[in-house]
């Protein structure tokens, strides 16, 4: 009786576990549910541990339990430590490490396979035998020296410092994952041949869309390999579409917009007082950085921005607006170049040295909606398109203003936001 | 044998296509974040580390298999607790709440 009872919770807990899997990577991909998303894979892991102690995993002599306990202590201690310590950003350290170690971990349980007789540790009706499972363990351990070179690299090597990072992150986790697949294919653990194949492709599809983001190919944001031509003064610049730029907007509490020339070229004014007001109706404040010599003549963006009728009491000075900047959740720049260049104040060689800022960079996360990376009017380089959390969008400014107010609509009906 | 085989490849390809489709949209913010959850998933090699462990009986695969379950169980409890950090870093403020009760406040 007990033993028909195992047999039918194991594969019962397995596929709640690989579903809880599947969801949480699923809900991460949101800025509102990335949180709940994190539990659902704690989650999935305890499920899949529950269905291995109901499987009733022999251990075998004393020496197998504690060796167990040994294992298990050392790695939460590890982990508490890692987790608990150095900075919060993935940045550099041991963090990114984290990713390599369930495929280092597959890895040496494949070697120890290969040390011993056919159908180690425990009998399974899907493992592998002969031929085929051999060829799975050495894919797992070539899989886990991979996975253990690629963290290595997004810990110390080259994209450690940059806005790459995630990209050899996931590479590191899609390594892990095929050499968990491999061994679990090999020693027949459905769930862990499952989430390990998901894992693969999904650190893949991850690392592919960041390594665009960067315009550039995965591998070659890993090992520091030639960027694609064309934007010669900069480096690490992020380029998204309106989609992502909706998706952060939508849980965006307080946004700055900061027109430029760009705007008033574009005519864009219209639709941007139109997605300012989409998000205040999401209870978003949204107000306006005016910077005084924005535009062609003084008095340029609020001329524009009184057209579109566009409260008075939500357009700001440039002061005032820095310091609603310090704690904003979003700055959206419009088609501003020279007025949100930082080199206004800590470059003395620039050209545009000792003007005013509208200082963006303050915020949680900038978008910049540009056509291309040209200098502005002063033709300097911008130093705000380089950093972690700008990304830029490139595109006429009224469409890409337009796309982003479509996505919202689409991403939260009113009735939901409202 | 060839059953086993069969089952293991009908699993990794569906689950492998889940995993191309799963990552759609990600907004920039939480590339960071979603890396290191995949991460976390990868160290789900946990649940074949334990009973190798539990069976090994030699000294070299007691070495190995104990150094398994300590990186599976590292980056498990390691990765969920990132995860977290690198979430509460970026977002700041409450997003989990109800939109409503945020709205109601930021009217207020």
């Amino acid at each position: 009786m007990m033993a028909s009872l195992a047999a039918f919770a194991i594969p019962v807990l397995s596929i709640i576990s690989a579903l809880f899997f599947i969801m949480g990577l699923k809900l991460m991909g949101r800025l509102r549910s990335a949180a709940r998303g994190n539990i659902l894979l704690g989650l999935g892991v305890a499920v899949a541990l529950v269905g291995l102690a109901v499987s009733g995993v022999h251990f075998g002599s004393q020496l197998g339990t504690n060796l167990v306990w040994v294992g298990v202590g050392a790695g939460v201690v590890l982990g508490l430590l890692i987790g608990l310590g150095s900075k919060v950003e993935i940045g550099a350290g041991v963090g990114p490490l984290l990713a390599s170690t369930g495929g280092i971990a597959a890895a040496a349980v494949a070697i120890a396979a290969f040390l011993h007789d056919e159908a180690w540790p425990w009998p399974s009706t899907f493992a592998l035998q002969g031929g085929p499972r051999g060829a799975a363990l050495g894919l797992a351990v070539v899989a886990g020296a991979a996975a253990l070179m690629l963290g290595s690299f997004a810990s110390v090597g080259p994209p450690a410092h940059g806005s790459g990072q995630p990209a050899a992150v996931a590479l590191a986790a899609s390594a892990s994952g095929w050499a968990a697949a491999m061994v679990g294919l090999a020693m027949g653990s459905p769930i862990v041949a499952t989430v390990g194949g998901l894992v693969a492709t999904a650190g893949w599809t991850l690392a592919v869309m960041v390594a665009a983001a960067l315009g550039r190919k995965p591998f070659d944001v890993v090992f520091g390999g030639d960027r694609r031509g064309g934007i010669d003064d900069y480096s690490n610049v992020k380029a998204c579409g309106p989609e992502e730029a909706a998706m952060v907007l939508e849980t965006a509490r307080k946004v700055v917009m900061i027109p430029g020339y760009g705007m008033a070229v574009a005519q864009a004014q219209h639709a941007l007082a139109d997605l300012a007001k989409m998000l205040a109706l999401r209870g978003a404040t949204v107000v306006y950085a005016i910077h005084p010599s924005a535009g062609l003549i003084p008095g340029h963006m609020n001329i524009l921005l009184d057209e579109a009728k566009v409260p008075a009491g939500q357009l700001m000075e440039w002061e005032a607006a820095n310091v609603e900047l310090a704690d904003a959740d979003v700055a959206l720049v419009v088609g501003a170049n020279d007025v949100v260049n930082p080199a206004t104040q800590n470059d003395s060689h620039s050209a545009v040295y000792g003007m005013p800022l509208v200082d963006a960079g303050l915020a949680r996360t900038v978008f910049v909606i540009k056509r291309s990376l040209r200098p502005g009017a002063a033709g300097v380089k911008n130093a705000l398109f380089e950093l972690p959390q700008t990304n830029m969008i490139f595109g006429d400014s009224k469409k890409v203003l337009q796309a982003i107010g479509s996505e919202l609509k689409v991403q939260t009906p009113r009735s939901a936001a409202a | 044998m060839t059953q086993g085989l069969l089952i293991a490849l009908y699993l990794f390809t569906l689950a492998g296509f889940l995993g191309l489709d799963v990552i759609r949209k990600v907004p920039p913010t939480l590339y960071g974040a979603l890396a290191m959850g995949i991460g976390t998933a990868a160290a789900l090699s946990i649940v074949v580390a334990l009973p190798a462990a539990a069976a090994s009986s030699s000294d070299v695969s007691a070495i190995l298999t104990v150094a398994a379950v300590a990186f599976a169980s590292a980056g498990v409890v390691g990765g969920l607790l990132r995860t977290k950090r690198a979430l509460r870093g970026r977002e700041g403020n409450p997003r989990e709440g109800n939109p409503r009760k945020s709205k109601r406040e930021g009217n207020s």
